[in-house]
């Protein structure tokens, strides 16, 4: 078993040896008549233990690239490779973690039961203490024994995350974790996501259509144009780790909101509309 | 258990063109192996005809042109006044929500009364014709009053609130926001009705007639014409899927545009929990059965039928309890139906595994599926029930007959409930297993069996009543045992007080069953959609 190092990374390093790898991926949905384009030719190198946001409009198929990289979708053309291997090896041996908007939590087992769930699907027995020791990381110690039902939406994402890394995975996939919480809520998940993540420092991929959380976040910004969704910018973020809340006051963020929130505002307008929902 | 036909509704013509080419071929193989078994394997044992000889005889008798004339004729009679007895009851509950309860359990009552055993009370009071359509129309009543309710309460909140808003009451929501909301799967339910419609008349041909499907097939079984049974239920089964399929064109027509109602949209009356919930479950279901009691008996005495024929519930409890002669009468219908529910009990059990078993392997083999589904759906439009002459015929007049006609109307409609059970996991939670590295069997047992709970238990509740009603019938027509087999004597000897007990205990045991496994069911479904 692979075991993460725990390093805190400097910031705009270019690390060798490829994390996540994109070369000419087309995705097409639909049958001979209807058919949709919604990916053209995307090529992307992220490198191993880099945080990378995927930023677009609703509808520009960054959700797909997201499912494609986990191995839910084929592309119609074109490679993806994890570390080297193919989405379904790393899959196979069971070093993915992912969080979708949906906790997607099985609401009869307890958080602990939940957060050990990955160890049941890969027939491996379970590390308690490393259970325990997530727990206590996502901030949910007196609460091991409750039932979904009884969390709040920001408490039930915590168990995602948790969960999603409790195989200290090689890749950990978010398709908006937070998308679905308040704006006071999400903020104070981005800033734990960013604790929790430099613990592990895994190689990452979050999609979003938040820009300033993809800037509080990531390394870089990869922005999608509405579809078929082509890579507009690719932006290295400049702030060193950790960062805490008073960046998202500085005039350097929301000069780099700025920037980017005009590079989106461009691609959506040369269409003359909004990417459909 | 409505849900599942509106599927297939919005898929590209070309993709459900190759689907049914699939299910086609599957059709002709099966066809070309039951011939090649009837020329084999069945060769001399005069059982299993061959689909060839099926379609000649058909054929010969022109299908059997005059007789399905007759059962049409009296089945859409029965369909119309089932259907609209039906959206009535489910209007007054909407606007009295009080009466919901009630009107509730009349139609399970409805579906849990052996409509064989109350035929021939209804011959006395509307004639041989008017019983057909009666228990035509009694087959189809409970089918539509559960789409209709469910419908009904499928309107989408924010739009009833709306309504409210602007000054308008329960009723303007009803014309204005649920009727259209709910002719989806008021659709889907009028078209499970129709084939339930002609299950009906034939049970009522069973009793007895000149013409009519019913008639001819009972004859044809007792006279061992083999090849003549089998086209008369091929003749019935196509006539069914048929109707099936008409209604459901039309109404897919009338309901194209609305969407149909999300599982998450329908909110469900809020039940108390714990002991006081328990309690006023169980006062409410009291109230019920006291006003079902008390409307019988006030129906008996202001029908002005006589009283040698029609029994009011003081009548029952003397015949069972306090008059004399009792016990024995007693005991006799306690060993009839102990007969009867093992069983009904051993059928509903090889049914229900077979259901799982099936259904699991259908969800871990998806091509498989998409081939095998589309014949699962027709099955389900077979009135399995009405094909008793042929299981008897095929499978003789034991335990094995008995058996696996309750088997058989436990599986189809309990496969597609489960399946849909097992479908209905949220994509969410079965990508995360898939992403953990988990093989389809995996996500069945962690995820998809787990959010099937509920599923089995709906599937239980309408099947139990279901096995039941399959035993006492083939009793009646097939095997010589069991209240089924009493209650047919009863009839020939005019012993109306043992007929009377006979259906009031069969009802009982059916309803109970039906609200214990319901309960369940709150309880489960409760459990899973908590998060």
């Amino acid at each position: 078993m692979k075991v993460a190092t725990p390093k805190v990374l400097p910031e705009g390093r270019s690390p060798v040896g490829a994390g996540l790898s994109l070369s000419g991926v087309t995705k097409t949905f639909g049958h001979r008549h209807e058919r949709v384009e919604a990916l053209r030719s995307l090529s992307l190198e992220t490198g191993e233990g880099s945080f990378v946001a995927l930023l677009g409009p609703s509808g520009c198929g960054k959700s797909t690239v997201l499912r494609m990289i986990a191995g839910l979708e084929n592309p119609t053309s074109g490679r993806i490779s994890v570390h080297g291997d193919s989405p379904l090896a790393v899959r196979g041996r069971h070093q993915m973690g992912v969080a979708f908007q949906d906790p997607a939590l099985l609401p009869w087992r307890s958080v602990e039961s939940n957060i050990r769930l990955p160890f049941e699907v890969a027939g491996r027995p379970a590390d308690d203490a490393l259970v325990d020791g997530l727990i206590d990381l996502v901030g949910l110690r007196g609460f091991e024994k409750a039932r979904p039902g009884q969390l709040s939406g920001g408490m039930r994402q915590r168990v995602a995350i948790a969960r999603a890394l409790v195989l200290e995975p090689v890749l950990l996939l978010l398709d908006e974790p937070f998308g679905a919480l308040d704006e006071m809520t999400r903020q104070r998940m981005n800033v734990e996501l960013q604790r929790i993540w430099m613990k592990q420092a895994t190689t990452t991929l979050l999609v979003t259509h938040s820009i300033s959380e993809a800037v509080f976040l990531a390394d870089r910004v990869v922005v999608l144009s509405p579809r078929p969704g082509r890579i507009v910018e690719d932006f290295h973020v400049p702030f060193g780790r950790p960062r805490g809340v008073e960046l998202l006051s500085s005039l350097d963020f929301h000069q780099a909101c700025d920037h980017l929130s005009t590079v989106l505002f461009s691609s959506i307008g040369g269409l003359g509309e909004n990417g459909p929902g | 258990m409505i849900q599942a036909l509106g599927v297939s509704a919005r898929i590209p013509v070309s993709r459900q063109l190759r689907r049914h080419a699939r299910s086609v071929g599957l059709a002709a193989v099966l066809l070309v192996v039951w011939e090649l078994l009837a020329v084999t394997v069945f060769s001399g044992r005069f059982v299993v005809p061959t689909p060839t000889s099926v379609a000649g005889t058909a054929w010969a008798n022109h299908f059997f042109y005059t007789d399905l004339v007759v059962t049409l004729n009296i089945s859409w009679k029965g369909w119309l006044i089932g259907n609209g007895a039906a959206l009535l009851l489910a209007a007054v509950s909407l606007i009295v929500p009080a009466t919901e309860s009630a009107l509730i359990t009349l139609g399970v009552a409805t579906y849990c009364v052996p409509t064989i055993a109350v035929g021939p009370l209804l011959v006395v009071v509307y004639g041989p014709t008017g019983a057909k359509i009666a228990m035509s129309a009694l087959s189809v009543l409970f089918v539509t009053l559960v789409a209709a309710v469910t419908g009904l309460r499928a309107a989408p909140r924010a739009t009833l609130e709306m309504v409210t808003v602007m000054g308008g009451g329960r009723w303007k929501q009803l014309v204005k926001v649920r009727a259209r909301a709910s002719l989806p799967m008021l659709a889907s339910g009028m078209s499970i009705s129709a084939p339930a419609a002609i299950l009906g008349t034939m049970i009522g041909d069973y009793l007895g007639g000149a013409k009519g499907l019913g008639v001819i097939m009972l004859q044809a079984q007792q006279q061992l014409a083999v090849s003549r049974t089998w086209s008369i239920a091929a003749v019935s089964t196509v006539v069914c899927g048929l109707a099936f399929a008409a209604t459901m064109a039309i109404a897919r027509r009338v309901s194209a545009g609305v969407e149909p109602a999300l599982d998450s949209a329908i909110h469900p009356t809020p039940l108390r929990r714990g002991l006081a919930g328990v309690a006023i479950g169980a006062a409410r279901v009291v109230a019920v059965v006291l006003f079902g009691l008390v409307m019988w008996e006030i129906l008996v005495r202001s029908s002005g039928l006589s009283s040698y024929f029609v029994k009011s519930p003081l009548d029952v409890w003397q015949y069972c309890v306090s008059g004399p002669g009792s016990a024995t009468h007693r005991s006799e219908l306690i060993h009839g139906l102990i007969r009867t529910a093992s069983d009904a009990g051993l059928g509903w059990l090889a049914g229900t595994v077979a259901a799982v078993l099936a259904a699991g392997i259908l969800i871990v083999a998806p091509t498989l599926a998409a081939a095998v589904m589309p014949f699962v759906i027709v099955m389900r439009s077979v009135p399995l029930i009405a094909m008793t002459p042929l299981i008897g015929l095929v499978f003789g007049r034991g335990l094995l007959g008995v058996t696996l006609i309750a088997a058989m109307v436990t599986f189809v409609p309990s496969l597609v409930t489960i399946v849909e059970g097992l479908r209905s996991a949220p994509a969410a939670a079965t990508d995360l297993i898939e992403c953990l590295g988990g093989r389809r069997l995996t996500t069945l047992v962690k995820v998809r069996m787990p959010f099937a709970m509920p599923a089995l238990f709906a599937a239980a509740k309408i099947s139990m009543p279901g096995a039941i009603l399959g035993s006492v019938l083939a009793e009646w027509l097939i095997t010589g045992h069991g209240i089924g087999h009493a209650m047919a004597y009863d009839v020939i000897s005019s012993n109306f007080s043992n007929l009377w007990a006979s259906i009031a205990v069969i009802l009982v045991m059916s309803l109970v069953l039906y609200f214990f496994v319901g309960s369940i069911e709150t309880g489960i479904r409760r459990r899973v959609h908590a998060a």
